[in-house]
């Protein structure tokens, strides 16, 4: 065990923001050699209603990232926006129903009031796309609580339902 | 340069009531490929998902449910990871003169301590052929150990497959191995989303524990806290505690004792070869006289 360079402590920098894995990747990991396609569907104000009872998610379900394989396998893409984060994540579903997988594609920490804040978004200024993975080369490893899950279980809880009433049917 | 020649893949999932977040290195020209690091990957997180199952207090079909729902009433044959952990927390309950105590789980369930007299880790009997017994009812909830040593477990895995380095980072609770010394961040006690780097760790743990997330007034379940054992009372401690240990299990298990305790010469830390430190909510760095100790 050696810890290095701690009288480098430097003036407090802003929480993180991390890419993980693209929805390829994603696609890769959960079902290895499938093909998958886009497939969206345009999700109405009943369908809306009916998903945040369930849920108890107040944000509306996006339904322009969902993809399909030829097995009848589906990946949907989601977002879990709550009062610390923003969280982009993929759910593999089978062809029978069962989840395969859930992957974090995208953490971003200080999303909501913070992303407003000056310092917060000179951090992003002058950077493409591409960019914020090298932002987090600096910032990988963070001690302290970070948050709790629970949002992504609600947020798993209504792709389920979501597929339920609009996906299953497709297959 | 160097780091051109190491390559990495990060991955993260939500485990263990948090995200959890593994990263492999590997040399480009080493024999494990670039691909394999996907295959190693998966098979920490499916031990961490093993974990999560058979040690989830809130979950009634989950091991520890079963122990605690018999363990008094015969002796329980049970896994060896959770006899392991069990192990490890009547050590460090042991030697912490029980400031840190899995058994208060009652009190996350809102039983009121009169009403059931419960036992904790003093009342295990570790018996032959991997039987564990109780003296008396237990309501154990390993939340305080738990993610350290499930990150111990995926480190083991991430090493018998041959990854020359990585971390497994659980809700803050932290391993780094390898021949990559990696720099650590610490969140700020009075502003959670700020940072301050540490320093750089190599083939180590560092965990933390503070009421970073608790809102009194949230619904939303943010915050952990930790309980007094003997007061069976939630700390309202403003500051950070961080241990850094060699494996992560006793650096998760450490903080409580050094929340609960307030001192960083609690002889439970010399036992450990682990180095505490407290970072005050009033302070905007680290004191020097901190940093000394971090340092030896």
């Amino acid at each position: 065990m050696f810890l290095a360079g701690a009288s480098a402590i430097s003036s407090p920098c802003l929480a993180h923001a991390r890419i993980y894995i693209s929805v390829e990747q994603a696609q890769k990991i959960l079902f290895p050699g499938s093909q998958f396609t886009l497939q969206p569907i345009l999700i109405d104000q009943a369908l809306q209603a009916s998903l945040k009872k369930v849920s108890g998610v107040h944000y509306p379900f996006r339904g322009e990232h969902i993809w399909r394989d030829q097995a009848g396998n589906f990946l949907v893409i989601d977002e879990v926006v709550g009062k610390h984060e923003m969280i982009r994540y993929a759910v593999g579903i089978t062809a029978t129903g069962t989840i395969q997988g859930i992957e974090i594609l995208e953490y971003r920490e200080s999303y909501g009031y913070e992303v407003a804040e000056q310092q917060w978004r000179q951090q992003f200024v002058g950077k493409t796309a591409h960019d914020p993975l090298k932002l987090n080369r600096d910032i990988q490893n963070i001690s302290g609580a970070t948050l709790s899950s629970k949002h992504i279980t609600d947020g798993v809880k209504r792709v389920m339902y979501f597929y339920q009433v609009a996906l299953k049917g497709a297959n | 340069m160097l780091e051109n020649q190491w390559r990495s893949l990060t991955r993260c999932k939500p485990l263990l009531g948090t995200y959890v977040e593994i990263t492999a290195h590997t040399y480009t020209d080493q024999s494990i490929a670039y691909r394999d690091l996907q295959y190693c990957i998966e098979k920490a997180f499916s031990t961490i998902q093993d974990l999560h199952c058979r040690l989830n207090f809130y979950a009634d079909n989950s091991e520890l449910s079963y122990f605690n729902r018999l363990a008094h009433l015969r002796p329980l044959a049970i896994s060896p990871q959770l006899k392991a952990l069990l192990s490890i927390a009547s050590e460090i309950h042991s030697y912490s003169e029980g400031l840190f105590n899995c058994g208060i789980g009652q009190y996350t369930l809102g039983i009121e301590k009169d009403q059931v007299r419960f036992g904790d880790l003093a009342d295990l009997q570790f018996l032959a052929h991997d039987q564990v017994y109780a003296n008396r009812p237990l309501c154990l909830n390993l939340g305080g150990i738990a993610k350290g040593y499930a990150v111990d477990c995926a480190v083991d895995i991430l090493l018998k497959q041959g990854v020359a380095a990585g971390c497994v980072n659980a809700g803050g609770d932290l391993r780094v191995f390898g021949l990559q010394t990696q720099k650590i961040h610490l969140r700020m006690p009075h502003q959670c989303h700020n940072l301050i780097e540490l320093g750089e760790l190599q083939n180590g743990a560092v965990a933390s524990s503070a009421n970073y997330f608790y809102s009194p007034t949230s619904t939303d379940n943010l915050g952990q806290r930790i309980v007094h054992p003997q007061l069976q009372l939630p700390s309202n401690s403003p500051h950070s505690y961080s241990v850094i240990a060699p494996q992560c299990v006793h650096a998760d298990a450490l903080t409580k004792v050094l929340a609960l305790s307030q001192q960083i010469v609690h002889p439970c830390f010399e036992r450990y070869g682990a180095i505490p430190f407290i970072f005050y909510h009033d302070a905007n760095d680290i004191t020097n006289a901190t940093l000394k100790k971090i340092r030896h």
